[in-house]
């Protein structure tokens, strides 16, 4: 069995498209959350090993949601999923503890190379 | 009026009532024309100071200049304005009961204030400006502002008889 | 050039008093840790000067390097007479670095002070070793022969001093040195990011000295797919590469170890500012060399302005940073409108009540106060600042005066706002000067009375709660309060009625009065005075106030308390009359609601009983003179407190507690009793900030007390 991943994003074509990628490549989406408090959510209750994470989104934004899931479980592995010109809030989010960063549009290859690298 | 553009020989002024009587003010000292706006009360402080304002953040003191000229108080209307002018280095805003225009007085046009006439406080006049048959006083309002010392309107205006001579 | 040399300056600054405060310890007893600062400031001054060509002052500082070098690997003595001369050679330097523009005008001076400094060289008081072989690592190889080398990878031309002191600190705590090439997947994005995190993860093993290319170009994302590190530290090689190579888009990580010593077996080229794709980085050893800094005199002060790139760096990789005041200040200013923008934009978002608006301005909330606080820190400077030249300023005035003091300082790192650190000094310099000249007596006289014939002083500063509180202390002769008394009468500033029914304390006040003191005469009979109400008046400036305590025959003892900050401040809104006033949350002790039947009048004063305690009630509207006190069913009271004096004022509503910007009310309007300075409400109206201080003073009281009873 792949690794479990929640994605979390507000748009459900970026959803879409990143579980395509993701079960291409054998992992398995167990949850998709549409923003940080449903990702917070859904982590408590699935207890994925990968999260992907939106950083702009309603709600509750990627990082509150990463402060709060790092709280609850300090080994999380989170990537970011950024828009180019974020800079500040990727650095902000790697402080808050994501591992790893991956930016929009990207190619799938690089996803993957992403979740593998921090995943194990 | 002694000015560094005397030779340039054209000052712009902004014309302002009070009561009766027109007063200017060189428009380089003149940062903006506002509305009468909600005034804070600046308490403890000297009797002409309305209060203080909030200039797009910045907080600007303003005078009454009825009440600095111990004018009665009138109704403020449409037409009062906020003069906010710069005096050594500080904005100071002038509540006026309006502002009639700006305009282009030559140098020629302007006299030295009228020395000898009892009332008359040469040292609150910079001059006095002639436009057709009107008579622009112009103030010193450094000198206005900055002393604590009582102005009766009488002090800065002409008597009918040196309105007189000067429209001659 | 400009900046090179405003930097300049500034740094020039710091080792100058570095200098005087080594000599001022090795006075006192000399070791060699003294010896090695101050010729660690000498040799980083000479090198600064060198690349910026001040020929004069690199000239000199170059005679007191070897001087001080010779005396560190000697023993001689120190003698006052070598300090003081030591002391010369500083002030030389010190009017050189002031007139920078002015150089050839002090050409004779540096050269009998050169030649002075070389006499003692050849021919000193004692016996000294005439050995330089004690130098460190670093500095040999600076000062021996340079090794000359070509193309290769050349971290040392572009590293300038204060990387290169970094690096021989490095080699004498016995770390190494490495060279870190790292390579990014093409076409990767956010690369600055990716550096980021390649730099984080590198720190965690040891310390970067430098980047290539710089961090400036790697955080504007000026490069391709390759850059280089710099690290000093001992790392586990293997594990530092795999951290880095686990990060994503990375594709690959190598380390060499970098031998000062050895020659390169292969050379490298690097890019210096990301043009390089072809350009192979790599691989073979990497040398890097310590030369002479005249090899390098451009690069150098290219890397000199630290100003650059802050964020990227994970750590310390540049530990300071400077910025012109200036640019502070307006940064300050731009924080305290856009908080102003928040409250309205939240006050806003309260009538639309939209959960989504809501938790977004919260963020927002959130983020604007961290700025804040982070802003109001950077403000924040030592005091060491200003109390860094009293030492030497105490110990010529003993000089001139012929008496023994000793200055004793401590807390000299608490953090105060940088404008009070700014202006604190005068007034401190004044009761520092006071205190030995009036407070301090004569040794015969100290010893006649049983006291030690040295004189002590004690400067001091320390936090208590948002206020910093700076104390100057002497053990002198202190002051007579009815000798202070006898003589405010005869200067007339005070009546014979006044002079019964004041405390000794209130006495000793008096000194702060303006008249008290003109003249030398006065102040031998008060035994301090001379323009102390210049020295309040710069205090209360600052929002500052200043308090004196004294025994006569065992010292006086001066308190300053100033607020860490002036720019923001937390208050407490009151609705009073018509206005609404905002009284700072520092003088506030406590909020009550008072009924009527527990208001007792005590001549001619409201009081209440609060605690055993009685305490005075004035009406805050009847104080600032705005309206009549009207009686309620309750009476909102704030308990505010500055010294001693505490007192409640009655309002009519409290409104809550908010942090406003302090705006002051223009040159134009003078000082108003009871008015700090005002603010801009979130609705645009302008709130008038409450000064506690003087609406307590004397004055605003009184009116408080016949108002109140009409």
């Amino acid at each position: 069995m792949g690794k479990k991943v929640l994605i979390t994003d507000d748009t459900a074509f970026m959803r879409m498209t990143l579980r395509n990628v993701l079960e291409k490549n054998g992992y398995e989406v167990v949850a998709e959350a549409e923003d940080g408090s449903q990702a917070v959510e859904k982590y408590l209750l699935v207890k994925p090993d990968l999260v992907t994470m939106d950083i702009t989104m309603p709600n509750m934004d990627g990082i509150t949601a990463i402060k709060k899931i790092m709280e609850k479980d300090p080994e999380a592995r989170i990537v970011v999923v950024s828009a180019m010109g974020q800079k500040a809030l990727v650095i902000e989010a790697l402080n808050s503890g994501a591992k790893d960063f991956i930016v929009k549009p990207f190619q799938p290859d690089r996803i993957v190379e992403a979740l593998q690298k921090v995943g194990g | 009026m002694k000015d560094k553009n005397e030779a340039a020989s054209e000052v712009q002024m902004v014309a302002f009532k009070l009561e009766k009587e027109e007063f200017a003010v060189n428009i380089q000292q003149v940062r903006e024309v506002l509305k009468m706006t909600q005034v804070t009360p600046l308490p403890q402080s000297a009797y002409f100071i309305e209060g203080v304002i909030n200039l797009r953040g910045e907080v600007i003191p303003v005078v009454d200049l009825r009440k600095r000229f111990e004018l009665d108080l009138e109704e403020r209307g449409e037409q009062t304005r906020i003069i906010i002018v710069e005096i050594q280095d500080s904005k100071v805003g002038l509540i006026v009961d309006s502002v009639t225009e700006v305009l282009r007085l030559s140098s020629a046009a302007i006299q030295l204030p009228p020395s000898r006439i009892a009332g008359t406080r040469t040292d609150f006049i910079k001059g006095v400006g002639k436009v057709n048959d009107r008579l622009l006083i112009i103030l010193n309002l450094d000198k206005i502002l900055t002393t604590e010392e009582k102005i009766a309107m009488n002090e800065i205006t002409l008597g009918e008889q040196e309105k007189i001579e000067a429209r001659a | 050039m400009e900046e090179y040399r405003d930097l300049f300056l500034a740094e020039a600054q710091e080792y100058l008093q570095d200098m005087t405060r080594c000599l001022l310890d090795m006075e006192k007893n000399s070791n060699s840790e003294q010896l090695t600062e101050m010729f660690r400031a000498a040799h980083s001054l000479k090198g600064m000067a060198g690349t910026m060509g001040y020929e004069l002052i690199t000239g000199l500082t170059h005679e007191m390097e070897s001087l001080l070098d010779q005396l560190r690997s000697g023993k001689a003595a120190i003698e006052t007479g070598f300090v003081n001369m030591l002391f010369e050679a500083v002030d030389l330097v010190q009017l050189l670095v002031d007139n920078l523009d002015k150089q050839e005008d002090f050409n004779r001076e540096v050269a009998i002070m050169q030649e002075k400094l070389q006499g003692w060289q050849e021919n000193p008081g004692k016996e000294v070793a005439f050995k330089s072989d004690t130098l460190e690592q670093g500095e040999q190889l600076q000062e021996g022969k340079p090794p000359v080398r070509e193309s290769w990878i050349s971290w040392k031309e572009i590293m300038n001093e204060f990387e290169k002191e970094m690096l021989k600190d490095a080699l004498s705590r016995g770390d190494n040195i490495y060279h870190v090439h790292v390579c990014l997947l093409h076409g990767c994005l956010l690369k600055s990011v990716r550096a980021y995190m390649v730099l984080k993860a590198v720190e965690k093993q040891g310390e970067v000295i430098k980047t290539m290319p710089p961090l400036q170009a790697l955080e504007e994302e000026n490069f391709d797919w390759e850059f280089s590190l710099l690290l000093v530290g001992r790392p586990d090689m293997e594990a530092l590469k795999k951290s880095i190579e686990s990060i994503a888009e990375i594709e690959s990580a190598d380390i060499l170890p970098v031998n000062i010593e050895d020659k390169p077996e292969t050379p490298v080229t690097a890019p210096l500012n990301g043009d390089s794709a072809a350009a192979p980085l790599f691989p073979g050893k990497v040398s890097l060399l310590m030369e002479n800094e005249e090899e390098t005199p451009e690069e150098t002060p290219r890397a000199l302005p630290k100003v650059k790139a802050p964020s990227l760096s994970a750590r310390n990789v540049e530990k300071t940073v400077r910025v012109e005041t200036a640019k502070l200040d307006s940064l300050v200013n731009l924080v305290g409108e856009l908080i102003i923008n928040r409250t309205r934009v939240v006050d806003l978002g309260k009538k639309v009540s939209d959960e989504m608006l809501e938790s977004s301005l919260e963020q927002l909330e959130r983020i604007t106060t961290e700025l804040q606080n982070a802003v109001m820190t950077l403000r924040m400077v030592p005091i060491k600042q200003v109390f860094d030249r009293f030492p030497r300023m105490v110990r010529d005035l003993c000089l001139e005066r012929n008496k023994e003091v000793e200055l004793l300082i401590s807390g000299e790192d608490t953090e105060l706002d940088r404008t009070i650190v700014n202006q604190v000094g005068d007034p401190l310099v004044h009761l520092l000067r006071n205190a030995v000249d009036h407070g301090i007596e004569e040794a015969e006289e100290r010893i006649k009375n049983g006291k030690n014939p040295a004189g002590k002083i004690f400067l001091e500063a320390h936090h208590e709660g948002s206020h910093v509180v700076v104390s100057v202390e002497d053990d002198g002769r202190g002051m007579d309060p009815q000798v202070i008394k006898t003589r405010a009468l005869e200067k007339k500033i005070i009546t014979g009625e006044e002079a019964e029914k004041m405390s000794s304390e209130e006495a000793l006040r008096l000194i702060f009065r303006s008249g008290f003191s003109t003249s030398e005469e006065v102040t031998d009979i008060s035994g301090r005075g001379v323009g102390m109400d210049v020295v309040r008046t710069a205090i209360e400036t600052l929002n500052g106030t200043v308090e004196v305590k004294s025994n006569s025959g065992k010292g006086s003892r001066f308190i300053l308390r100033f607020p860490l900050t002036l720019a923001i401040i937390r208050t407490l809104m009151v609705q009073s009359g018509k206005e609404v006033y905002a009284i700072p949350i520092e003088a506030i002790r406590e909020n009550l609601f008072v009924d009527p039947q527990e208001i007792k009048t005590i001549r001619q004063g409201k009081v209440i009983t609060l605690r055993e305690e009685v305490l005075p009630l004035y009406s805050l509207q009847e104080s600032l003179g705005m309206g009549q006190f009207r009686e309620q069913e309750v009476y909102p009271v704030v308990v505010v407190q500055t010294g001693d004096k505490k007192a409640g004022l009655i309002v009519d509503e409290l409104l809550g507690q908010q942090e406003v910007v302090i705006k002051s009310l223009g040159n134009f309007i003078n000082d108003i009793k009871g008015i700090a300075g005002a603010t801009v409400l979130g609705d645009g109206r302008v709130t008038l900030i409450l000064d506690v201080a003087s609406l307590l003073d004397d004055g605003r009281v009184n009116l408080g007390k016949k108002s109140i009873n009409h």
